[in-house]
This record gives structure tokens, C-alpha cells and sequence, in this order.
């Protein structure tokens, strides 16, 4: 089996930003080099994680009103 | 883009990313079109990215009463959740909802909130409520959060909002963030002019530090409200002005500076030309930077007009050393904008090599450039200007100015000639025509042979000084005999001027001589 080509940093900025095919219009990220988008796909990342932790604080906090057994499920229907 | 929307940019999308804008500067390449285009993609990623996982919360609250969908919103989830889910509901429940949601806790949701998820929400909110969450926002000095919102609320809602604000900084850093520029438009128009004016002297006082966002606001107005801010700046104390200036230097604003001058009138200009801070080398340098940069010619060029003759001379050390290819487009903007009398004065104020220089780009322009400018040149009255200055062209661009000449009006042509002859310029004149082909030199030559005497008088008193009788002879081929008697009649009693003539004639070959002596009789030395 072939391994999959190497993504690039600018393959996996595009990624980030919602465009996994490259089909869009990508020319704005032109002017950076790869150590510039490599630092903005660092700062993508942690900014993704910051909003997921703060989303699945509030999400937790949301379900810890909830009686402890049923918590687990009603995580999993709604948020899924 | 200019540097203003830059900066305006950079901090939205710090904002977006956690992070403070000076932690951007990797992201300095960019310019303002970019920066916009990468946080536009970022906000849809990252808010696209929770939608769908959302869903199932938005379809499980259907089964409880609004009331209580606020009530565990508020006081569960919170706002970053609800920002995230109000997009995703059916607009008009999420408008009952979020009447129900106390004015604080909904300030905190518009913070977190994608206004474009949830437009028709924002639109519907009572003026009242909007009035109320902005006062919040105030408060906290979210201007930008302010910002994003402006596009989306009624022209209605924002003008109680405005006049509910007393922060005229907050309209400043408020409009500073705007998304839509055009709406900026809108927001000047809603205020009354007491309170524009407000704003001008408050962006003038150098404690707020408010230059960026006042300028950021009048560079995005039309043109004519560019021109009433302009002019409502320049009749301040001239530290509004001055600051102004010492801001576009100090910021590198000028290419949004520059077109908010360009809108002003022609006295506020003069006042603004007119200032010390204009007078600084450096600062001319950057302006005339800018405008080269961001095609702003037509705006500044006229300002140099305005400078006193000091400062002139010092813009035009800096003119002097431009590289070639910005003299190129300078020349190009002169022609295309109708600014060559403005450009003719600058080169007035070079040293003589540098004129050469920029007059040899000027007779490079084809045909029709030049004949654009020498008909600017006329309407401007400048003939004595630039009569000099065409005699520093190289033998090509006089030989393309000389074919230019004979397509001149026939007015301008005349003005020509007497300009030529009333400043002694008939030897650049000359030098000119005598490059034209036969039939256009007809053409002059029989303008020539109908002016008065006292013209024809000068012409050949210049000729006799200077020694150009070969050239006059170029155009005396065309004279019929009785034009020749009439000029004849000027050398009588000029013995040397007539022998001159003659003996030019003879070196010429046996036509125009054989005409030449039957009206002057045979060359007697002098």
C-alpha cells in the first residue's frame, strides 16, 4: 500500500480554514512564507482548542444540573 | 487597501484568535484584502465547525417554553453556547428568546455571537434593547464587538444608539470597526454637525491618541463628506490641522491622508500646505511616497502648488531624486488627471539637471500626451514656463514636440509665438520648428509671415543675435514673394542683418537665393 503524500503546512492551513480539497480561492495566503503560515497554523490550532475547551466547559456545566447518571447519555444525544 | 484598514484588521483578527495584535506580526506581509479574506475563512471554520454538533440542542429545546430555554441559557449554558445556537434556531424563535435574556447577559452573547448567523435576530431588536446592550459594550470598551453590529441594525437604531452614546471616543473606535465602510456614510449623516465637529477636535487633542480611528472614519466617507470633515478639521486651531499631519507622518497614514486633502477646498488645502510640519523633508518624503504608491497624484500635487517657495523647493529636491520609473507614472498621472500645470511648476522649482532628466521623460510620452500637455500648458498660461524647459529636451523629443506644434490650435499656436517673442525665446522656438516636415513647416511659416511687424521685428533681431538664420531660412521657403517683401521691409537700414540673411541663403543653394536677392538685391559686406 502507497503512503499518502506529505500534507504541507500550506495543505494543512487550508485544512483549518474549512477548505480540506484546496478548491477555493487560497491566493490570500500567498505573501507568507512557510514559516509564517506555519506559524499561523500553530495559532489556528490553539485558538481551535481554547473555543472546544471553553464549548465543553460550558457543556459540562450545562449537564452538571443534571442528575449524575443521566449526564453521560444526554451528553452523547446532544452533543454528539 | 491602506495602512488604516491594516490596522483595523490586524486587531479583528487578534481578537479572533486569542491573541494581542503585536503577536501578529508574522502576518505583516499581508495586506488589508488578505487579512480580511483569512478571518472571514477563519470565523466560517470555526463557527462552522460547532453548528452541526449543535443540532440536537436546538431541536431538543422546541420541547420547553421560551421562557425556560432563556432561563437555562442564561443561567446553564451561558454565552459562549447560546451565541453558537441562537445562529442555528429558527430566527423568529430566537428573537422571542432573546427578549426574554437580561440586556447584560445578551451583551456577553454579542460578544461571542457571529452577527452574520443571526442578522434577521439583530435586525428585529427593539432600538430600547440595542440601545441598552450597547451601553454595556461602552462600558467594557468593546468597540469592536460595536463594530461588527453596525451593518445589521436599522439607520433608526443606530441613531438612538449614537445619541444615547455621550463617548464621542466611542463613536471614534466604534466606527474605527465597522465591516461595511460604506455604512460609515450613513453614521456621519446621523450626526449632527456640532457633533462631527466634536469629533475633529477631539481626534486633535493628542491626549486620546485618536488620530488612527478619526482618520480611518473621514478616509471612508464619501468624497463629500471627506471634503466637510476636511474643512471642519482646517477651521480648528491649527493644532487640529497640524495633528493631523503629525499623525499621517508618525502612523503612515498618508495614503488614507492624502485623499481626505485631495477632497478639501482649495483654502483648507493652502492651510494645510502651509504648516511647519509640511516643511520637513522627511515628511515630504513619505507623502510623496504614498502617493506615488497608491496613485494619489492628483491629490497631492496641488498641495506643493499651495507650499510656500521654500518648502517647494524642498519637494522639489525630493521630486529630483525619484527613481526613474516613479517619474514615469508621475508623468503618466500628469497626463491621464490634467496635472501638468501643477507638475510644470514643480519642475520649475528643480535644478536644471533634473528638469533635463524630467523633460526627457515628458517628449518620450507619444503624440498625444504632448499634445494634451502643451494645451494644458496654454490654458495655464504657461507658455514662458515651459518654452525653457522644451529646450532641454534631447533632438528626439524636440523633434516629437515639433510635431505636436502644428496641430496646435491655431490661438495656441499664436499665444506661442508671442510668448516666444516677448521673452526672447524665438531661438527655442526655432530650434522646434525647424525639426517639423515640409508640410507642417508650411503650415507655421504662413502663421509666421501674417503676424504684425513688430513681432516679425523681434523674431529677427533674436535671429541676428543668435545666429540662427539657416533655421529661419527653413521656413522662409515657404514665403511667397510678397510675405518676403514685407519681411524684407524690417532689414532696411540693417545692413548686417540683411548680409547675414543672404549669405545663409547662398549656402543654402540657388532657389530661395534667386527669390531672396530679387527682394534684397545682392549680398554688400556688412
Amino acid at each position: 500500500m502507497s503512503k499518502p503524500p506529505a500534507q504541507t503546512v500550506h495543505d494543512e492551513l487550508l485544512l483549518e480554514l474549512g477548505d480540506p480539497s484546496g478548491t477555493s480561492d487560497s491566493a490570500f495566503l500567498d505573501p507568507l512564507s512557510a514559516a509564517e503560515q506555519g506559524e499561523l497554523l500553530a495559532a489556528i490550532r490553539r485558538t481551535r482548542r481554547a473555543q472546544k475547551n471553553a464549548l465543553d466547559t460550558a457543556i459540562d456545566k450545562g449537564l452538571g444540573m443534571a442528575p449524575l447518571l443521566l449526564r453521560g447519555p444526554l451528553k452523547r444525544i446532544l452533543f454528539p | 487597501m491602506s495602512q488604516i484598514e491594516i490596522l483595523a484588521e490586524n486587531i479583528k483578527l487578534a481578537r479572533l484568535l486569542g491573541v494581542q495584535p503585536d503577536e501578529l506580526t508574522y502576518l505583516k506581509a499581508l495586506d488589508a484584502g488578505q487579512l480580511r479574506s483569512l478571518r472571514l475563512r477563519l470565523t466560517n471554520s470555526l463557527f462552522d465547525e460547532t453548528g452541526a454538533s449543535f443540532r440536537r440542542v436546538v431541536t431538543a429545546s422546541k420541547l420547553l417554553p421560551n421562557g425556560m430555554v432563556a432561563l437555562i441559557g442564561e443561567k446553564v449554558f451561558g454565552a459562549m453556547l447560546c451565541a453558537r445556537i441562537s445562529g442555528l434556531m429558527p430566527p423568529n424563535r430566537a428573537y422571542e428568546i432573546a427578549l426574554k435574556l437580561p440586556d447584560a447577559f445578551l451583551a456577553k452573547v454579542s460578544v461571542e455571537l457571529d452577527p452574520r448567523s443571526a442578522r434577521e435576530v439583530i435586525a428585529r431588536m427593539p432600538a430600547d434593547r440595542v440601545t441598552a446592550i450597547a451601553a454595556i459594550l461602552v462600558e467594557r470598551r468593546d468597540y469592536v464587538t460595536m463594530g461588527r453590529f453596525v451593518d445589521y441594525l436599522s439607520r433608526d437604531t443606530i441613531r438612538q444608539v449614537m445619541e444615547s452614546i455621550d463617548d464621542d471616543t466611542a463613536i471614534l473606535r466604534t466606527a474605527f470597526f465597522v465591516e461595511n465602510k460604506t455604512a460609515l456614510n450613513d453614521l456621519v449623516r446621523l450626526m449632527p454637525v456640532e457633533r462631527i465637529r466634536r469629533l475633529v477636535i477631539l481626534a486633535g487633542d493628542e491626549r486620546h491618541d485618536l488620530w488612527t480611528e478619526a482618520v480611518g472614519l473621514m478616509s471612508h466617507v464619501n468624497d463629500d463628506w471627506k471634503r466637510r470633515i476636511g474643512d471642519l478639521a482646517a477651521e480648528q486651531d491649527e493644532s487640529v490641522l497640524s495633528g493631523l499631519a503629525h499623525a499621517a507622518q508618525r502612523l503612515r497614514l498618508w495614503d488614507s491622508v492624502l485623499p481626505i486633502v485631495g477632497c478639501m477646498s482649495e483654502s483648507s488645502q493652502r492651510k494645510l500646505a502651509g504648516l511647519p510640519v509640511l516643511a520637513s523633508r522627511e515628511v515630504l518624503d513619505r507623502v510623496i511616497a504614498a502617493a506615488d504608491a497608491n496613485g494619489l497624484w492628483a491629490a497631492m500635487l496641488p498641495l506643493v502648488g499651495y507650499m510656500g517657495a521654500d518648502v517647494r523647493r524642498t519637494a522639489a529636491q525630493v521630486f529630483e531624486h525619484l527613481p526613474q520609473d516613479t517619474l514615469q507614472r508621475l508623468i503618466a498621472a500628469a497626463g491621464a488627471l490634467q496635472l501638468w500645470p501643477e507638475l510644470i511648476g514643480i519642475l520649475g522649482d528643480m535644478d536644471q539637471a533634473e528638469q533635463r532628466n524630467v523633460v526627457r521623460l515628458i517628449g518620450e510620452q507619444d503624440e498625444a500626451v504632448l499634445m494634451q500637455l502643451l494645451e494644458a500648458v496654454d490654458r495655464a498660461g504657461l507658455w514662458a514656463a515651459v518654452l525653457p524647459l522644451i529646450s532641454l529636451m534631447g533632438p528626439e523629443a524636440r523633434k516629437t514636440a515639433a510635431r505636436v506644434v502644428p496641430g496646435l490650435p491655431p490661438q495656441v499656436l499664436q499665444q506661442l509665438m508671442d510668448t516666444a517673442n516677448q521673452l526672447a525665446l524665438w531661438p527655442t522656438l526655432l530650434g522646434i520648428l525647424s525639426n517639423l516636415p515640409d508640410t507642417e513647416q508650411r503650415q507655421v511659416a504662413q502663421l509666421i509671415s501674417a503676424q504684425p511687424m513688430p513681432l516679425l521685428r523681434g523674431l529677427l533681431e533674436a535671429i541676428h543675435a543668435s545666429g540662427l538664420w539657416a533655421e529661419l531660412l527653413q521656413l522662409l521657403r515657404h514665403f511667397d514673394d510678397a510675405q518676403l517683401r514685407r519681411l524684407a521691409a524690417l532689414l532696411e537700414g540693417r545692413d548686417e542683418q540683411r548680409h547675414a540673411l543672404l549669405v545663409a541663403a547662398q549656402q543654402q543653394g540657388p532657389g530661395l537665393n534667386a527669390r531672396l536677392a530679387d527682394v534684397l538685391g545682392t549680398p554688400a559686406p556688412p
